[in-house]
């Protein structure tokens, strides 16, 4: 066996990886993990870095399709009946997704597992054959992460599992795999790091067998993807956790602390308007934002919402108490922070609340109790989000109602196209 | 109510608020204080419009302040060094008032500053003060922020408060305290710091208890041997010799710390986990501590004092040969209690426990010692009996809680050398904190302010709760300073103690567990 180690170096402490050269067959992964297990120890001891403990707390899951399989497909995916399904779902799953995968999902668990110990496995899609010689469908690498903290000598170590499965026989293959190679009594969280497919045979196979799916509303531009989630919700309800939701918070808290002083919540019962500028990969978080003020306020689901759309906005009037309100988009090309939202205006009881990006990093605040310049949004990065989906409690009834409403407003667009 | 609020308190982000801190020049807001107000920042969990505002003789501006509380969070944070991009937020929001505690003007100040800065941030007047001061001055204090208007006791805008301890040294001190403060405040706006009630390990104790079914039902008299409680200090005094003179480690460690792991320990289940419930079930535990009579308080508490001696690889003088110590002190730098619990649940249990200075290392566990097997098959002893036939080697089980260092819980069994010959080996059973979550834990004071600013005083103590502490060891210092002639029993530093504390544990046919 080849033992590969790479030291890197984090701010409190060291990540060693630890890799198993080559690829195993699958019934070997265990056994390699134990293996590979004991030359960490070995390590441990030679560097004098004391005890070694492996630490697991959940199966973390990790899904994404990649680019095509070197050699180049030689062609016919589609066999039986469930190869049928399975290649669906790869048509589905493919989209427009891998340029926006913002960090490679290896690294972004690395720094997952550096705060919540875990067993990743992470299963990857790749169309097209096998590569000459492999013999198999699947193809699984192993290997450890672990992690010295530089103020002792501890060092934890985690263990990961890269599956890939090429074509659609390969992915058919993925959830009798994972059956297979998951902790038992631990619980299991799925990190879909594609695009929400509508329907999806894996998909649901996969949720089947886990506690809590880790999804992103705004890994798309393509607001469809709101009624996959929210279709996802209806069936899995508390499993589902959106990253994208996470990534609000800051926002949202913005928003709120307007409504605080005295006599201002009354005033949102006079909601005039809602302005929201965004970029185009900020359109559901745009969604979403307006999905969650109308869902406080009671409104949105079932009032009559009329989508007039425009050169580069859209517009919904809304019914609301006597009169007739305006939602109002509009998308620009740019960065808009983590968030990707540029500026979010409500105008309600004769009062204008705005907060406005001074840059990606620093919003200014306006209403009429206070008016900030320039204050920071810290935003988290999606590392720090993750952590946060798998450490507080799934279900978010705040949530749940803000995606029905948004969903709501992306099916009137698309009955009116 | 805000509707945008709902799901968001959840989050546990508090509402916009300036803290005031006096004693802002002091070494505990360097320290602990503005460290955790950086670590809650960059873990975005203050919020937006959140500010803080020293107050202190010091004649320093805003910004000399800004820099000197940059300086203690680069030194003492969790997370060094600070980050740029979480300073160039925190820091601007951090202000500065030079102030004499009795000068009536400078409240007038301080009120015209926070008015300025609620208005320039829009945040409500909710406000977190927070008393780290001697407790001298914290009448003082109380009356002027009265006159100047300064403590409302409505919900909303909310005016808290947290106190540092010592929380009296006395009961009657105590007492005279809890009035001061209820006069201008309502109880569930006073916050009592015991920092050792934001450690995690020490929290754990109520999950490990009560949310795992295995424990609760040997949790009594009939399955416990008895239960030992240990906080040893390698150190000695590192200046604070003054201090400490007036105090003694019962009042320093005792009273506060201790019985807060003691109250966890023995007290009943709570019927909810809401901070009345718990802090009840505490109170109600402390009341059944069998008070100890004056005559025979010599078989229940041992105190002494440290020589000369050698720690950790160092030599080091004895306490009364340290800087403000006085030649003939009686001060105890140790303390053991041996205390009985007269409730169904604990029968004659004792609880022995001890704090002290000086000690080979450093460490604080709770450890709880269970009752042999009924039927004895195998003898009790230490390595393998070797005699014909021998199975031996029983040792008692022992689950210990450690609060620090290495955060954890170990229960201690018996198990058998693998071989032909049926001994017994004790082996370990660990769990670790690191290694087992990789989450670094947040600092107690972490914890603890975030939990102030939300308004949850569960883990804070009640006046009740200080008043039923103070009601039993004053009775111990009212004994010592009758008796105080009498020679203090001493130790030489680096030991576990002196030689009459193992008296007490004898009483049970037991010994202290050398931690
Ligand atoms: N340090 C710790 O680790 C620790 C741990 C637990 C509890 N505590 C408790 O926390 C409190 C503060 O501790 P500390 O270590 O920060 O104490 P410290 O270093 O002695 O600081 C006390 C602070 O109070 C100010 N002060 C005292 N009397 C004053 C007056 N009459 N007018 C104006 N300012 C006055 C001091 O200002 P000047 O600098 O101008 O004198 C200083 O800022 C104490 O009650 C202590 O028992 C401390």
């Amino acid at each position: 066996m080849t033992l590969s180690v790479n030291h890197k170096a984090f701010p409190s402490s060291d990540l060693v990886l630890l890799d198993h050269g080559e690829a195993v067959h699958i019934n070997q992964v265990e056994s390699c993990l134990t293996q590979l297990w004991r030359s960490a120890s070995e390590h441990s001891q030679q560097e004098g870095k004391g005890a070694l403990a492996l630490a697991r707390l959940w199966n973390l899951v990790s899904y994404h399709t990649g680019p095509q399989a070197p050699p180049p497909a030689s062609g016919d995916d589609t066999g039986d009946g469930t190869a049928n399904d399975t290649a669906n779902d790869t048509a589905n799953d493919t989209g427009d997704v891998t340029g926006d995968v913002p960090e490679p999902p290896g690294a972004l668990l690395e720094r997952v597992t550096m705060s919540i110990p875990a067993r990743v496995i992470h299963l990857l899609h790749l169309q097209g054959d096998p590569p000459p010689g492999l013999g198999m469908e699947v193809e699984a690498r192993v290997g450890n992460h672990c992690l010295i903290s530089h103020a002792g000598s501890r060092m934890v170590c985690c263990e990961a599992i890269h599956l890939t499965g090429y074509g659609a026989a390969g992915q058919s293959h993925f959830p009798a795999v994972l059956r297979a190679l998951l902790v038992p009594h631990l619980p299991v969280a799925l990190l879909w790091l594609d695009e929400v497919p509508h329907r999806s045979r894996l998909l649901g196979e996969l949720l089947g067998m886990s506690d809590r799916m880790l999804v992103d509303t705004q890994r798309t531009s393509d607001t469809s993807s709101l009624l996959a989630v929210h279709d996802l919700m209806r069936n899995a309800g508390g499993q589902i956790v959106d990253l994208g939701w996470l990534r609000l918070r800051p926002m949202r808290h913005l928003v709120a602390d307007f409504f605080d002083p005295p006599g201002r919540a009354e005033q949102l019962e006079k909601l005039e308007g809602i302005a929201i500028e965004t970029s185009p990969k900020g359109l559901n978080s745009g969604l979403m934002m307006a999905g969650w003020v109308l869902s406080r306020l009671g409104l949105g689901e079932s009032q009559g919402l009329i989508p007039v759309q425009g050169e580069g906005n859209l517009r919904w009037k809304m019914a609301h108490g006597a009169g007739v309100f305006p939602l109002d988009f509009s998308i620009r090309e740019g960065y808009g922070g983590l968030d990707e939202i540029f500026r979010f205006e409500l105008r309600a009881g004769g009062d204008v609340f705005e907060i406005r990006d001074v840059d990606p990093e620093h919003v200014a605040v306006s209403g009429p109790d206070r008016q900030l310049p320039r204050i920071a949004l810290r935003e988290s990065e999606e590392a720090e989000l993750v952590v946060a989906a798998l450490g507080g409690a799934p279900a978010d009834a705040v949530f749940a109602k803000a995606l029905g409403v948004a969903a709501h407003l992306v099916e009137t667009l698309q009955w009116s196209q | 109510m805000n509707p945008l609020r709902e799901g968001l308190a959840e989050e546990r982000v508090p509402e916009p608020h300036v803290m005031i801190i006096f004693g802002a020049s002091g070494d505990l807001t360097k320290r602990k204080l503005l460290p955790a107000l950086y670590s809650l920042a960059r873990e975005r969990m203050l919020p937006p419009n959140f500010a803080v505002v020293g107050v202190a003789r010091n004649p320093f501006t805003h910004e000399e302040f800004r820099e000197e509380m940059k300086a203690g969070c680069d030194k003492y944070s969790r997370r060094k060094p600070v980050e740029e991009s979480v300073w160039s937020d925190l820091g601007p929001r951090i202000y500065y008032l030079e102030a004499e505690f009795n000068d009536p003007q400078a409240y007038l100040s301080l009120k015209a500053l926070l008015e300025k800065i609620e208005q320039e941030r829009g945040t409500p007047a909710n406000r977190l003060f927070y008393f780290s001061t001697p407790p001298s001055v914290f009448p003082m204090i109380l009356e002027n922020l009265g006159q100047a208007g300064l403590i409302s006791r409505a919900l909303s805008p909310w005016t808290r408060v947290i106190v540092e301890k010592p929380f009296g040294h006395d009961l009657e001190s105590a007492q005279m305290l809890n009035r001061q403060l209820k006069q201008v405040f309502r109880e569930a706006q006073i916050y009592r710091i015991d920092h050792y009630l934001g450690k995690e390990t020490v929290q754990n104790m109520l999950t490990f208890r009560f949310a795992n079914g295995m424990f609760e039902p040997i949790w009594n008299q009939y399955h416990i041997h008895h239960v030992q409680i240990t906080s040893a200090e390698s150190l000695g005094m590192e200046g604070r010799g003054g201090y400490f003179e007036e105090a003694g480690i019962l009042r320093d460690m005792v009273q506060n710390h201790l019985f807060q792991l003691l109250c966890l320990v023995g007290m009943e289940p709570p019927v909810s986990l809401d901070s009345d419930a718990i802090r009840d079930e505490k109170v109600k535990f402390l009341k059944s501590l069998r008070p100890i009579p004056p005559e025979e308080m010599e078989r229940y508490v041992v105190r002494g004092q440290y020589l000369a001696g050698h720690v950790l690889g160092e030599t080091v003088p004895g306490y009364r040969e340290e800087p403000g110590v006085d030649a003939a002190s009686t001060t105890e730098t140790y303390v053991a209690l041996r205390l009985l619990v007269d409730n169904w649940r604990w029968g004659n249990v004792p609880f022995f426990i001890r704090a002290a200075k000086r000690m080979p290392k450093k460490v604080t566990d709770i450890s709880i010692l269970f009752r042999n097997a009924p039927v004895a098959l195998f003898r009790p002893g230490g390595a393998s009996g070797g005699d014909s036939g021998g199975v031996s080697g029983v040792v008692p089980n022992v689950l210990t809680i450690r609060i620090q260092p290495d955060e954890g819980i170990s229960l201690h069994f018996g198990s058998k050398i693998p071989g032909p010959t049926m001994d017994i080996a004790p082996v370990n059973m660990e769990f670790r904190y690191g290694t087992s979550f990789g989450k670094e834990p947040p600092e107690a004071y972490e914890r603890l302010i975030l939990d102030a600013m939300l308004g949850d005083s569960t883990l804070f103590i009640r006046d009740d709760e200080t008043e039923a502490s103070w009601q039993f060891i004053s009775k111990i210092h009212q004994w010592w300073k009758a008796s105080d002639n009498r020679d203090i029993p001493v130790y030489p530093a680096g030991s576990w103690g002196p030689a009459e504390a193992e008296a007490l544990p004898a009483t049970r046919n037991a010994e202290w567990r050398d931690s």
